[in-house]
């Protein structure tokens, strides 16, 4: 690899243009004429049977041009064949016979206007027999309590364990053994941008949706099996996308309601979720209670760790189980400990369907995790740092659960951020009510997860020189886009402004997994684009080298010309050559890059397996005041390193890991998606449910550590998804350090805080 | 309950428009509204301009911030016909002949900018307080965009940016 | 969500308003942050809106001849803390009115809004849609609150955070309808039944605000504690006007106001006798701290029990007299007394 001018430079997105002047399109700002609007009538309970739905007085309201329900389904979905592709699939329909969660779908309406949708739906009659709820996930399990799917006993949707090495040994070995319960609760994404969700039929029955979803190929791939249409008349187009996070990836239920809507109105429709849909309706991050025994000897050695963690699947199982394993193999990848047990339950409960918000399913166990390493250093009197430096896997092991570790720079992202907050004056050594905590974190770079792990990449030179890319991988903000175009421009010398994206329409571009966060893109996305515009250039070169009699090795590329080396004089421009290839020729310079990982999936009972081809790691420091008669935490530092491997646009990644921090910063303090006891969302607005402010975000310090990974393009691994992973725990330490209680229950709220102040202090003064 | 939440275009009602004279962008419009379209459905849906998102639409986020009369509000809250001879300004009529207002320059050279939804209500956030702060301190800008929510960034990048657009930050890293 | 229809009005004089707000069925429009939000959920659908901002001089701010301040309506909650007449001498009206929603609503937000604003609760301020398996609770017309099960009256929290320190400042209020005008103390103007949270009747508004000058070696503060440092609503806001004797420094009077605690503003009494005519020292302040936590009984709403509420408020008491004390030591507290 000669020296890189484009990649490793921090380039502006390529999109950015558009979205300072506000020209952007989003889906919600799509338009179709004729279009109608829909608005769905969703269950008023969280636990309902539903013995009958009325629709006739909607139906004959003026401006209303279609209703369904769930008896306007298509006949026999062929649900079974999706059970075998998914883990679990939610009912992707209306309700008919019973509601398991308040927001249900129940009926749906197209009107000529939103308001007279919005009027419609007061005039369906549904009869509800109403049936006790449940909504924590402890309780569920629990003999007697209301059962959910009459499939599922206790409300299980899925458990399972696994053992690696000898834990009883472990323990038995231990000079101590720590045992506490860790739990975090239901939040959500809050994406900007709402549900939207646009399906338009052409005359000659081929449809077209816009929408904003992560996960148009899950769509496109199984929408024409629900809706009974052939797969090469239906397609997905995305344009901007106002962020997302993972809330219910893959939901089709919206497709299936607007394409059923559309057909039976005979015009386009549109369906935006209002923000009170968002939140009783697209999937909060699951929320989880950890119980966890960790065995640790007198020089901080750990020996043995056992897990048993418990989250609740909403109600309806969807990828509760691959949010287990996903969370729970990087937990166990980051420490040395060879003896290690597992127990995961998914349990259903009477709220919105859960889903991967951001870093997969391993918020719960990280925390619990990452706060026990803080507790035991703590009770053994070792630093923290230590106790990390001790135990942390390194670059060459295999963990217990099979991760090859061919990079890791986490001992540098250690170092880096401990100097950063002045860790060895701060710690235990500052003023009252001010502390520092520290913690760690592994993830992922990318996943297999199917037979088909990989990304599929096509790189053309256009006739004015300008390279154009055309890929499946998706932007949904984290600036996917500028780094695969980075990467298209590096290979082919032209500077980024030179090079176009392809619009993303299934019907147009290659197959992509797409929604797995900002590292899959960039490791698999990444090598494909490269191999690509490699090939691309190859093609160039073969080209050229016919035009000017030489051999193709006897050429180079030197500012967007073909040269030949020995005699520079004579050079054609990359446009020329293109140019030739297209019209004269009729063979256009377009490569195609292929990238499979080498890697396998997680064994599903087990859980065993190298799974990614590279493994991001982080650590962060974090220094807080306490006021310990409000409870009130102020953020004082705030610092995030991550092991990126190579960061292709150092501008982008810092971006990823200072939004990473600061978003989670909501879950850990602010955040929660409250449930009152009868299962209704009560706080399903911006102003009740409260995100960070920029007065509620520090100053967060980025550093990118480059491990170079050698499975990643140019050594670049992920970087969109493990900064959220560590925060939690670290900002409970700090929190320990400034005012001595340990808050175990997430979001550490001042009420929280004050309480376990109240009782250290009544601890302290009771009689011995 | 029965309805009666107030119908829409398909119902028979008598026309309750009112004529609105405002200016937008420095052009001057006169339109017929109902009096029940908010400040920024006349602005997405009359005019066709898209740049003010609607997120929340009660009020807490920001998405919708327009300037009226230099002062940003909230457009999902403010009634069109209460802008009666009022002087509008929204993303699109932040960039002259094609060149980029400095702040929207240093949006982009900085990386405020991900998914992009947030952007359009933080620039002119941005512009309102360096109009009356041409030199803000970190904490003035954390306290004048507070009332706008990013989901992506963090903050931080975008706090960059306004203060090198005022002049008073570091320049971008490239 | 869309707004439903209404028939919209700008009168042009106070008359004519209370003319088209004696007829069934219409709500006062000035900043509309509260009730445009209303309208979109359909928690309320009024028949008509009658948009007060159009009448002349309804924004003003002005000094009254005995030394105190007018101040009209529809002045924005921004216009307010910025004035000069009300940051230098008023300046816990200043404070708490730029805290409402801080940092955008002020801008939008008026302060008769604020006055006149209604209770709130997890229950109440949601979707018609929301609330389709609900019965209807107090503030709906029913004879139930989902917050208290079993409790006798709604429990609808007051909020508003510009209304504890101007009655602690003995704000009065004038109340224009079709049959005259009425003035009555701010205190008076709140009934503290959370379904009807204030004494307005149809045909009337809220014309006028006055504030009578402080009282001589006066100083006021108003502290708010909210969970978010923005965009939040207070989780407990109190307001103290604390007056010093000159001469020896005891306590001649005070006036502490608490809101959000209750389902009015509510004076804190107890702590305000022990205060009055006392010397002030740490044991005196924790006292009287104490006292305004023991008086009340706030309710437990999501996310923040009563029995956080009450270690705020004593905190928040604790910090305000203390505060104020020091701004009396230091002399910055009314110019009548101290210049």
């Amino acid at each position: 690899m000669g020296r890189l001018s484009v990649v490793g430079t921090s380039l502006p997105r390529v999109d950015a243009w558009d979205k300072v002047t506000g020209r952007a399109e989003y889906a919600f700002d799509v338009e179709l004429p004729d279009m109608l609007h829909v608005k769905v009538l969703r269950s008023a309970y969280a636990h309902a049977r539903i013995l009958s739905v009325d629709t006739s007085k909607a139906q004959g309201l003026p401006g209303v041009r279609a209703v369904i329900t769930g008896a306007d389904m298509p006949k026999d979905p062929p649900l079974e064949a999706l059970r075998n592709e998914l883990y679990a699939v939610p009912p992707f329909s209306l309700a008919t016979d019973k509601a398991r969660y308040t927001g249900e779908e129940i009926a749906a309406v197209a009107a000529e206007d939103e308001l007279t949708a919005e009027e419609a739906l007061q005039w369906i009659r549904v009869e509800y027999e109403p049936l006790p709820a449940v909504i924590d996930p402890e309780e569920a399990m629990k003999p007697g309590a209301p059962q959910i799917h009459d499939d599922a006993e206790n409300n299980i949707q899925y458990e399972n364990r696994t053992e690696f090495g000898d834990v009883e040994k472990g323990f038995a070995e231990a000079d101590h053994v720590f045992e506490d319960r860790f739990s975090t609760q239901l939040v959500h994404p809050c994406t900007l941008e709402r549900t939207v969700c646009i399906a338009a039929f052409d005359s000659s029955g081929y449809l077209t949706f816009y929408d904003n979803s992560i996960d148009p190929y899950k769509q496109s791939r199984y929408l024409p099996k629900l809706l009974g249409i052939e797969p090469s008349r239906l397609r997905i187009v995305q344009k901007a996308i106002g962020s997302n996070f993972g809330a219910l990836q893959g939901n089709l239920t919206p497709y299936i309601m607007c394409a059923l809507l559309a057909k039976k109105a005979g015009r386009p429709v549109k369906l935006v979720y209002t923000r009170e849909e968002e939140f009783i309706n697209a999937g909060p991050r699951h929320m989880g209670v950890c119980y966890l025994r960790t065995g640790v000897k007198n020089d901080g050695t750990v020996t043995a760790r056992d897990i048993r963690l418990i989250t609740n699947a909403g109600a309806y199982g969807y990828l509760g189980p691959a949010m287990m394993t996903s969370g729970f193999t990087p937990c166990a990848g980051l420490y040395r400990c060879p003896n290690v047990r597992f127990e995961g339950k998914c349990v259903y409960t009477n709220t919105a369907v859960t889903s991967p918000y951001r870093s997969f399913g391993i918020v719960p166990p990280a925390f619990a995790m990452e706060s026990m390493m803080n507790i035991i250093a703590e009770e053994l009197g070792m630093d923290p740092v230590a106790l990390r430096l001790k135990n942390i896997t390194r670059q060459g092991d295999v963990t217990v659960v099979g991760q090859e570790i061919s990079s890791s720079g986490l001992p540098e992202c250690i170092e880096k951020t401990v100097a950063h907050i002045g860790w060895k004056e701060k710690r235990g050594r500052l003023p009252p009510n001010r502390g520092v905590g520290m913690a760690c974190g592994m993830f992922d770079s990318e996943v297999r997860n199917a037979p088909f792990a990989g990304s599929v990449a096509y790189v053309k030179l256009l006739e004015d020189g300008r390279v154009k890319v055309i890929s499946g991988e998706f932007e949904w903000g984290q600036g996917s886009r500028t780094v695969l175009s980075q990467i298209a421009a590096e290979e082919l010398g032209v500077p980024l402004e030179s090079v176009l994206f392809s619009e993303l329409d299934t019907a147009a571009v290659p197959y992509a997994l797409g929604p797995y966060g900002g590292g899959p893109v960039t490791l698999r996305g990444g090598n494909a684009v490269r191999l690509a515009a490699v090939e691309a250039r190859r093609q160039l070169f073969a080209v050229a080298a016919g035009m000017l009699s030489v051999g193709p090795d006897d050429l180079e590329l030197k500012d967007q010309k073909v040269v030949v080396r020995d005699d520079p004089v004579r050079a054609l421009s990359s446009a020329q050559v293109a140019h030739y290839a297209k019209f004269i020729l009729a063979e256009e310079i377009i490569g195609r890059g292929h990238f499979e990982p080498d890697t396998v999936m997680r064994d599903p009972k087990t859980y065993y397996g190298n799974y990614s081809s590279g493994y991001t790691f982080t650590a962060q420091t974090v220094e807080v005041a306490v006021d310990p008669e409000t409870g009130q935490v102020r953020i004082l530092d705030f610092a995030s390193a991550i092991d990126l491997g190579k960061a292709i646009n150092p501008m982008a990644a810092d971006g990823q890991n200072e939004g990473c921090v600061g978003q989670e910063l909501g879950p850990i303090l602010l955040e929660s998606l409250a449930y009152d006891k009868q299962g209704r969302v009560v706080n399903p607005n911006l102003v009740d449910y409260r995100l960070p402010t920029a007065l509620d975000v520090p100053p967060i310090t980025s550093f990118l550590v480059e491990s170079h990974e050698p499975h990643g393009p140019y050594g670049a691994k992920a970087c969109g998804q493990v900064s959220n992973i560590p925060a939690a725990a670290a900002l409970a330490g700090a929190i320990y350090d400034a005012v001595g209680v340990w808050i175990k229950d997430q979001p550490i709220t001042p009420d929280k805080i004050l309480r376990a102040l109240a009782e250290k202090e009544k601890r302290e003064h009771a009689p011995a | 309950m029965g309805g009666g939440v107030g119908g829409g275009v398909g119902q028979d009602v008598a026309d309750t428009r009112k004529r609105l004279t405002v200016t937008v962008n420095g052009r001057q419009c006169s339109l017929m509204v109902e009096p029940n379209r908010t400040l920024l459905e006349f602005l997405r849906e009359d005019l066709g301009l898209t740049g003010a998102r609607e997120a929340c639409d009660t009020g807490g986020c920001g998405a919708c911030t327009v300037l009226v009369d230099g002062r940003p509000v909230y457009s999902c809250l403010v009634l069109a016909v209460d802008c009666q001879g009022k002087d509008v300004l929204t993303i699109e009529g932040l960039a002259v002949d094609g060149r980029l207002h400095p702040l929207q320059q240093a949006f982009i050279d900085h990386g405020a900018v991900q998914c992009g939804f947030c952007t359009p209500g933080m620039i002119l956030t941005a512009k309102a307080l360096l109009d009356e702060n041409p030199a803000p301190t970190d904490e003035e800008v954390r306290e004048a965009i507070a009332g706008n929510i990013c989901r992506c960034t963090g903050y931080v990048k975008i706090i960059e940016a306004i203060r090198a657009a005022g002049g008073t930050g570091k320049p971008a890293c490239t | 969500m869309r707004l439903p229809r209404f028939e919209y009005s700008e009168p042009g004089t106070l008359e004519e308003a209370c003319s088209l707000l004696a007829q069934a069925d219409t709500k006062v429009l000035a900043g509309g942050t509260e009730l445009l939000v209303k309208l979109k959920q359909k928690t309320i659908t009024p028949r008509a809106l009658v948009n007060i901002k159009s009448i002349p001089h309804l924004d003003r701010i002005e000094e009254t001849e005995d030394g105190g301040l007018s101040i009209g309506p529809a002045t924005t909650l921004h216009a307010a803390a910025t004035s000069p007449l009300v940051r230098d001498r008023f300046g816990l009206v200043a404070e708490a009115a730029a805290a409402v929603g801080k940092p955008r609503i002020p801008y939008m937000a008026t302060l008769g809004g604020n006055l006149c604003l209604d209770g709130r609760c997890f229950y109440y301020n949601q979707s018609l849609l929301w609330k389709q398996s609900l019965p209807p609770c107090y503030k709906d017309g029913g004879h139930l609150c989902h917050v208290v099960q079993g409790s006798d009256h709604c429990n609808a929290l007051f909020v508003a955070d510009t209304v504890p320190p101007l009655i602690a400042l003995g704000a009065e209020v004038t109340l224009t309808g079709v049959d005259g005008e009425t003035r009555m103390p701010l205190e008076d103007f709140y009934t503290g039944r959370g379904e009807e949270v204030n004494v307005l009747q149809p045909g009337q508004v809220l014309s006028r605000i006055r504030i009578p000058a402080p009282p001589p070696y006066s100083t006021g503060v108003y502290l708010k504690h909210s969970l978010r440092e923005a965009i939040d609503f207070a989780v407990v806001g109190v307001a103290l006007l604390l007056t010093v004797s000159p001469e020896d420094g005891t306590c001649r009077d005070a006036r502490v106001v608490l809101g959000s605690v209750a389902t009015r503003p509510l004076r804190a009494v107890a702590a305000e006798a022990a205060l009055r005519g006392k010397a002030l020292d740490e044991g005196l302040v924790r006292t009287a701290a104490t006292l305004a936590a023991k008086e009340t009984h706030p309710v437990s709403h999501l996310g923040v029990s009563a029995t956080y509420k009450r270690r705020v408020i004593e905190t928040l008491t604790k910090r305000a007299v203390r505060q104020a004390w020091r701004q009396a030591v230091a002399g910055s507290g009314s110019r009548e007394g101290w210049r």
